[in-house]
């Protein structure tokens, strides 16, 4: 896992070959010198974050730091403006089919599920060789619940589903965006170490946003924060969780 | 009984039509969220496509044509090419139409499924024409293809072909169900008109889904009308186009979600329409009753039912209608008004004849579309009937008029409240139904209306509805005076009228009646929990649209002396419904465009008269719909780029920002937002 | 608006002061006579009893907090409580059964919720959202509208027409500043934000608040339960649910706990979060308030 900060002065990873970004090409994610936003405005400038196999980003910043927007342009739902992403050698270029070939999925703040399927057809869904039976596995919750239509359950049923219907799909990089909200406290100590256990075992690279700093910090290996759309802090995940003021700071933008 | 029977199963024939239709409509509004208006187009062009290959073997193309062989083609091969240029026809309304769309407001897509509709009904009249065919179009009849054999049953005597028929349709809508039941491609495609994203998200092209949807719909809705057209009986430039009316109700019975029930209730409403044709023949039925019931019964029966099985409130995670177009509030300054008022007086005195004539058209139908800019506009309910109430009020003033002598403005106000009671009645079904599946049960509304009123001949006198000239204080107010077609009195008359009608909708819409109705129509659950009385509101929003086209219809009336039914048909409506969304359905502006453009305004007089493109009109129209809706899209901004540099420029000063964008979302907060189209799209 | 003197009664003497501290723990209780009180609530989706035989009492001026497991029926008894959800069992604000009174009417009466996935207007302004709570439509609106009384036509922060109400729920949760925004504008937290002001204004007695703060992050959430205390203290009982354990813990005067939709624990944040019960059906470890 290597984060490099914006001031470590590699800007366009292509550019600068020699720069120690470019050199890693175990990273099953990596994404230089990305800008991303709507309408032709970037909303997010010059981000490089890479993830190898195996390892948890935990990606956090206050509100409309553009989290979600460096999420969405890695799956290819934006445009990319600059610089580039990709995902074990495939790159992305803003099309969704090529992340989703590469292995990427994307979990996103509104969950995705489908509201008029039931939540057995909604696990359908994932093209998975063994049928949805290990998902039920891992979250027995939803054993009750499969022929329930999705928009009946409740908010954390369906975060649940999303994120069981998702690793069913075995990604060799998964992007979860705002992962614990609406998600019981249990429920969150259940699926953290659930998705550290998927990072370990599968060597699928994770990238985390989360609101809860403790949390996040607990399970990943890495952490960045951005702020007004770049990225302001990056560091080990253990070191910066006894150093709680340099995010402090770094979410107000110092 | 056995009269019963029989006529039971001849009414298989269009049953079989209904059903699969039906089926199809469910299909596509399933595999696409889109109530596909055309479904009875693309049928229509199959059945021409049918009889010219079979005549001589001409294969009709949009243009040109080939002649595949020498003489007739046989029966099977010209049925088969007939049915595939109906999936031909589905999937380029996919591709050129509706996938263009597919992130676009639901009434977006009704639009432009009539725009389509329009469009190939034209296109079928221009193309299978003696020049291009070789024969007379006139002379050609749908040849029969299945078998003439007949069995006696019970004493009822049985055609093999419309059995044959039925079964056709039953396997159909089996295979299709079973296509969104059991396969993964089927659940897939259910969830792409859902979520699309989502579902891209997840390695599917739901484009692809939905292209085998309209393929499959378009094949089997082209065979099955290419079977049972000769038993049907002729061939006619539209008759198949409107079979997607009736379509429709089968459709709503089966909630536009099930594809069995639609199925099944095709079959039966075919065979009903034949029974009740039986028995209408039978001395005892009632004189009023005998016009129109085959028509009309069925729909009210379906939305009745409808209505008894929906939700005041609607449930939890229920889908949400889709957002219309944005809002401008309407911002009420003298001069703003004052302009082009004046505009329009002068160009009253200007004119003359025709052109004024058509110019007061123009006037009266702005009146009518806004009545649409507020009720679908603004509370977001989709409905069909604004010519019906229109048609209402004018035939109440015909009645007050000539037999109870009413003096004229009590007279328009009195009919304009009947109008508002009709409104009022027939926003009941909308507390509870809601979205394409609402407009669906308005057209059953507009028809019911239509038959039981308009065409009921016990209600109509011999001599038509007349109306009697208005007059005040002494002065006619008549339109017509000696050669004078259309007086200037009578003219300014509607202009003044229409005028203060149209300010008094401005102050509404930009007041607390506008904001209440804005809630509601972005969601209903949250406008209850803020405290509005949603059914209130509603039938409130139905009253004032009522009584705006009422006092519309009325003048209609006063301008043709009589009540002409042709004026207030249910295609009329759609087609204001129509103009006035690509006028932009969001803003009384949309209704002045919609008013220049409507039926019989001065763009129809301008296109027929002085530039003598009548016989391409339909198709004109359709087209510049098309393009207007698909293309040049009211419910984006017209620069987006552009716009949001602006606002993002202007940002810290928030109210100079809005004023400059007004129809632009600025540049959002990167975290927070769904884009509703990434750039790359296509 | 029918205003019960007794229920605005801002001074929630019986009401332990927050944040409770063990030793108040030994009586904790709602207010003798509560604002909102729910006896025997039941909803019934199908096989599914998300509801069972649910009392919730909140006082005035008071922070109740529900919390429990997904899916437990926290959302369900504010449907139920607000008029979204048929049920049985009793529901009475200030006195007044409220059982059979339709949803708007509830709100009338002052009973204001928030939603769990925000559900603002998005055709209006964040002002305008919380306008159309002010504002009454209907004959008498048209009428109004048409005379101009009350007119305010767009209303801009440069309008000096406004309603202050209107200002004040804004300032409350520090939005003033994005009062003629569009909700699609701001973040996910911001919009929750927008839904607790829109429960805020037109004399709210009781807020029912689904999720308030998720989507804020630690900080944005802190000073969210800064807020909510301002608003408390001015006098609205207040029923929280969330799933922000720092939040709900340092904020609330008293916890309700649900699981398979009953209540299955109730007291103090400091009695509650050690009820063994509670940590293993909800919190997994334990947590100190
Ligand atoms: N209309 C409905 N029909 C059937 N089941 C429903 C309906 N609405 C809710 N449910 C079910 O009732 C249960 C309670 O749901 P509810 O939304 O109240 O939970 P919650 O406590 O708010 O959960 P969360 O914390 O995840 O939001 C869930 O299992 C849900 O699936
Ligand atoms: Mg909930």
């Amino acid at each position: 896992m290597n984060a490099t900060s914006p001031t470590a002065e590699t800007p366009d990873a292509s550019q600068a070959p020699d720069a120690p970004a470019a050199d890693r090409t175990d990273d099953a994610l990596a994404i230089r010198g990305l800008s991303a936003g709507y309408r032709g405005v970037p909303a997010v400038r010059d981000i490089d974050l890479q993830v190898p196999a195996g390892s948890i980003l935990a990606l956090l910043g206050p509100n409309g730091a553009g989290k979600t927007t460096t999420l969405r342009a890695a799956a290819g739902l934006l445009p990319v403006l600059g610089g580039s992403v990709t995902v074990l050698g495939t790159p992305i270029a803003g099309r969704v089919e090529h992340a989703t070939r590469a292995g990427l999925c994307l979990i996103p703040d509104n969950r995705g599920v489908f509201h008029r399927l039931t939540v057995a057809e909604n696990l359908r869904l994932a093209r998975s060789k063994d049928g949805y039976g290990p998902a039920l596995d891992r979250f027995p919750q939803l054993r009750g619940l499969l022929n329930r239509r999705c928009g009946l359950l409740s908010g954390g049923e369906q975060q649940l589903l999303a994120i069981a219907r998702t690793l069913l799909l075995r990604p060799r990089v998964l992007l979860v965006d705002e992962m614990s909200m609406g998600l019981s406290p249990v429920a969150v100590q259940r699926i953290l170490p659930e998705l550290r256990r998927v990072a370990d075992e599968d060597g699928t690279a994770i990238v985390l946003v989360e609101q809860h700093i403790d949390q996040a910090l607990s399970v990943a290996d890495e952490a960045a924060v951005m702020h007004h759309g770049r990225i302001v802090l990056t560091g080990p995940a253990a070191e910066l969780r006894q150093d709680r003021a340099r995010i402090q700071r770094a979410y107000f933008g110092d | 009984m056995n009269d019963l029977l029989q006529f039971a199963v001849i009414g298989f024939s269009t049953g079989a039509v209904y059903a699969v239709l039906g089926a199809s409509l469910v299909s596509l509004h399933i595999a696409t969220g889109v109530v596909n208006f055309a479904q009875g187009s693309v049928a229509l062009w199959a059945v021409w496509q049918t009889a010219a290959l079979r005549a001589n073997g001409t294969l009709v193309l949009p243009l040109g044509s080939v002649a595949l062989g020498d003489g007739p083609m046989s029966a099977w091969p010209a049925v088969l090419v007939g049915a595939t240029s109906g999936l031909v026809w589905s999937l380029a309304a996919h591709l050129l139409v509706f996938r263009p769309l597919r992130r676009a407001p639901a009434l977006g897509q009704v639009v432009a499924s009539v725009g389509v509709m329009l469009f190939i009904q034209a296109l079928v009249t221009l193309r299978f024409d003696r020049d291009t065919m070789g024969v007379d179009p006139g002379g050609l009849v749908p040849l029969p293809v299945l078998t003439a054999q007949t069995f006696t049953f019970g004493g009822a005597t049985i055609a093999v072909g419309n059995l044959l028929l039925a079964g056709l349709a039953v396997a159909a809508a089996a295979g299709l169900a079973a296509y969104f039941r059991f396969t993964r491609t089927g659940i897939a495609t259910k969830a792409g008109a859902e979520d699309e994203q989502a579902l891209r998200l997840m390695g599917y092209s739901p484009d692809r889904l939905a292209a085998v949807v309209w393929g499959a719909t378009g094949f089997l809705s082209g065979l099955t009308v290419v079977l049972a057209a000769p038993a049907i009986g002729g061939l006619d430039p539209v008759s198949y186009m409107l079979y997607v009316v009736p379509a429709l109700a089968v459709a709503l019975v089966g909630r536009l979600s099930s594809i069995g029930v639609a199925c099944a209730a095709g079959l039966v409403l075919g065979a009903l329409q034949q029974i009740l044709l039986f028995l209408s023949t039978k001395p005892w039925w009632p004189s009023w009753a005998s016009a129109g019931v085959g028509d009309a019964i069925p729909f009210v029966v379906v939305v009745v039912a409808l209505f008894l099985l929906g939700r005041g409130i609607p449930e939890r995670g229920a889908r949400e209608a889709g957002a219309l177009p944005p809002v401008a509030v309407p911002q009420l300054r003298p001069l703003s008004a004052a302009a082009p008022l004046a505009a329009t007086g002068i160009a009253i005195v200007l004119t003359s004849g025709q052109w004024r004539f058509s110019l007061v058209m123009s006037i009266v139908l702005t009146l009518v579309a806004a009545s649409v800019v507020l009720l679908t506009g603004y509370l977001g309910q989709i409905s069909l009937t604004t010519m019906a109430f229109a048609g209402a009020a004018g035939f109440a003033l015909s009645k007050l008029t000539t037999n109870a002598h009413v003096p004229f403005p009590l007279s328009i106000l009195l009919s304009a409240l009947v109008a508002t009671a009709l409104g009022i009645v027939v926003g009941v079904p909308a507390l509870r139904i809601r979205g394409a599946q609402l407009a669906v049960a308005t057209i059953a509304a507009a028809l019911a209306i239509e038959s039981f009123v308009f065409n009921n001949p016990s209600l109509t006198p011999y001599t038509g509805n007349l109306i009697r000239d208005p007059s005040m204080l002494g002065h006619s107010l008549a339109v017509r005076q000696g050669t004078d077609v259309i007086t200037l009195r009578f003219s300014f008359m509607v202009l003044v009228m229409v005028a203060v009608l149209l300010i008094a909708l401005a102050r509404l819409l930009s007041g607390a009646t506008g904001r209440a109705f804005l809630a509601v129509r972005s969601n209903e659950r949250a406008a209850a929990a803020a405290g509005v009385n949603v059914p209130a509101v509603k039938l409130l929003g139905f009253a004032l649209a009522s009584f705006l086209a009422g006092v519309g219809g009325c003048l209609i009336g006063y301008s043709r002396g009589q009540l002409s039914t042709a004026s207030f048909t249910v295609l009329v409506g759609l087609t204001v419904l129509a103009a006035t969304y690509a006028g932009g359905i969001t803003r009384i502006s949309g209704a002045v465009v919609a008013g220049l453009a409507g039926p019989l305004g001065v763009l129809y007089l301008f296109c027929t008269q002085t530039l003598e493109l009548g016989k391409y009109y339909t198709l004109i129209v359709a087209a510049v719909m098309l393009l207007r809706v698909v293309v040049f899209r009211p419910d984006r901004a017209l620069m987006p780029q552009g716009a949001a540099r602006v606002r993002r420029l202007l940002a810290p000063f928030p109210s100079i920002a809005r004023r400059h964008a007004p129809t632009a979302p600025a540049g959002p907060p990167a975290d927070a937002v769904h884009e509703p189209e990434s750039a790359h799209a296509g | 608006m029918p205003a019960d003197p007794a229920g605005r009664d801002p001074a929630p003497a019986s009401v332990p002061t927050a944040p409770s501290r063990p030793a108040l723990a030994s009586a904790p209780g709602p207010a003798p006579s509560p604002l909102l009180a729910t006896r025997g609530l039941s909803v019934r989706y199908g096989g599914v009893l998300a509801n069972d035989d649910v009392c919730i009492d909140v006082g005035a001026g008071e922070i109740v907090g529900l919390i429990g497991p997904n899916g437990a029926g926290k959302t369900t008894f504010v449907d139920a409580v607000t008029g979204f959800a048929s049920h049985t069992g009793t529901i009475e604000l200030g006195g007044v059964r409220l059982d059979s009174v339709p949803a708007h009417r509830r709100r009338r009466l002052g009973l204001a919720r928030t939603w769990q996935s925000g559900e603002l207007f998005t055709d209006l302004t964040v002002a305008e959202n919380l306008a159309v709570v002010v504002e009454r439509a209907g004959l008498r609106g048209v009428f109004d509208d048409l005379v101009g009384r009350r007119r305010r036509g767009r209303r801009t922060r440069a309008d000096p027409a406004i309603d202050p109400a209107i200002d004040q729920a804004l300032d409350l949760v520090g939005l003033a500043a994005s009062a003629d925004r569009r909700p699609e504008e701001l973040s996910l937290g911001q919009q929750k934000l927008v839904g607790v002001a829109r429960a805020l204004v037109g004399s709210a007695r009781v807020l029912l608040l689904d999720e308030p703060a998720a989507g804020l992050d630690t900080e944005e959430s802190a000073e969210f339960g800064r807020e909510l205390r301002r608003i408390a203290v001015a006098g609205p009982g207040v029923l929280l649910i969330d799933h922000d354990m720092a939040l709900v813990l340092e904020v609330c005067d008293r916890l309700y706990v649900m699981d398979f939709g009953r209540i299955i624990a109730a007291g103090t944040p400091y009695d509650v979060s050690r009820d063994e019960q509670v940590v293993a059906a909800y919190l997994g470890s334990p947590v100190t308030p």
